[in-house]
């Protein structure tokens, strides 16, 4: 499923999928992964995802 | 480390790496001079002859004799005989091919020669040293080896009754030039290949993926655990009915599974981003491939220039270069297959923005 809230979340900050990346320590291609719903990030990418976007893991990953 | 990227607790140490790399660059040239200078390469024979002749005839009846070539391919075959007086007879050497046919000869009072190079089987070769003591019995033999010496006009007129000692030496070696000079190359290039990645790794540190890429290394090792299987059954049910040695070698055969799994695990890594690490550069990766290709390429072309590519109709051990390079080729290729599709995503992102 895609994930749409993580894709507002990073626009909203102005990032394109490489700084988001490059700032979580992963590559481009894992976060369009995840974007796209292809791939379920650890707790942990899930926690830094969070934290270069200043969101809670609620907003950006609970299901609704 | 970033997030994404997880610490197992198992962290490689890089300068383990660099010495195995270097070890491994020493080993291999090593190895490879060795083999270039080994003895095996190298084949003597000394016939010692006490030659009589006596009212025009030679007593010395000739010598028959083998020499074992150890490893199959072109020889320089050098002939020496230099006796300190000039004997009276005319003395001959002939070295058979594996079906009794000539393969080559030489005829003279005293004689340094050297042949053309001469494709030698893994066998035992058989020669044989002649004694002429007369112009008849010369061009008997010489009609016999197909050359029409009467017509030559220059015929040995130093015949006479005496007594010589004469030490005949045989010599067969690998024709190493070429060889050398493409081993030479070869071990450059290994090198300076060996010297840039350590360079890289003590700049760059350990190559590391993210959790994804990870999970998709892991994935491809799978594949390339069954596709591995799966030729290894292949080439034993085709090695029991006879089949595979009609084309190749076990030893090529182990080195082309080895290859073909290589290539299924770094396709898929790469057509699914995990081939080139984080904190890795596209461009060097692409340059590295491309260095190793250019290697392959040239050591291919050594091989058909000296006919190791495909043997008596089966794939040779430069045959191994040849799919190397084909290795890299696809991974090359993959690789810009990826940038493409990459780059239409990154399209598709700018168009939804």
């Amino acid at each position: 499923m895609k994930n749409l809230r993580l894709k507002s979340a990073r626009a909203a900050k102005d990032m394109s999928q490489e700084d988001l990346a490059k700032a979580c320590g992963v590559t481009r291609q894992t976060i369009n992964a995840i974007e796209k719903g292809d791939y379920n990030p650890t707790i942990n990418l899930c926690i830094a995802i969070c934290r270069v976007l200043d969101k809670t893991l609620d907003e950006l990953f609970w299901e609704d | 480390m970033g997030a994404g990227m997880e610490d197992t607790g198992m962290k490689q140490n890089n300068t383990g790496r660099i010495i195995a790399m270097i070890v491994l660059t020493i080993a291999f040239i090593a190895l490879v001079f060795g083999f270039a200078c080994s003895p095996k390469n190298t084949r003597k024979t000394e016939v010692n002859a006490n030659v009589i002749v006596e009212n025009g005839e030679a007593t010395y009846p000739g010598f028959r004799g083998e020499f074992n070539i150890a490893r199959a391919g072109k020889y320089d075959i050098h002939v020496n005989w230099w006796p300190e007086d000039d004997p009276g007879f005319i003395s001959g050497f002939v070295l058979y091919d594996l079906d009794g046919s000539i393969l080559s000869f030489c005829t003279g009072q005293k004689v340094q020669a050297g042949f053309l190079p001469i494709q030698l089987e893994k066998a035992e070769y058989s020669f044989e040293i002649k004694i002429f003591d007369s112009e008849d019995k010369l061009n008997e033999f010489l009609n016999d080896c197909g050359e029409d010496y009467a017509s030559d006009g220059d015929v040995f007129t130093g015949y006479r009754d005496g007594q010589w000692h004469v030490t005949y030496t045989i010599t067969a070696s690998l024709a190493t030039k070429w060889m050398l000079f493409i081993l030479a190359i070869g071990c450059v290039m290994y090198a300076v290949l060996m010297a840039l990645i350590i360079f890289r790794m003590c700049h760059e540190g350990k190559p590391e993926y993210d959790e994804r890429q990870k999970l998709v290394n892991g994935k491809a090792y799978e594949y390339g655990f069954y596709t591995m299987l799966v030729l290894s059954v292949i080439y034993v049910l085709a090695w029991f009915m006879g089949i595979a040695d009609e084309f190749l070698s076990p030893g090529v055969a182990v080195m082309l599974i080895t290859l073909i799994v290589a290539a299924v695990v770094g396709i898929y890594n790469v057509l699914n981003d995990g081939y080139i690490a984080v904190n890795a550069y596209e461009e060097r990766v692409i340059a590295t491939l491309s260095a190793i290709l250019a290697v392959n390429i040239l050591a291919t072309i050594g091989g058909i220039r000296t006919g190791s590519l495909i043997k008596d109709g089966k794939l040779g051990i430069s045959s191994v270069n040849a799919f190397c390079g084909l290795l890299m080729l696809a991974l090359i290729v993959a690789i810009v297959i990826r940038k493409a599709r990459t780059k239409k995503e990154d399209d598709d992102e700018e168009l939804e923005a």
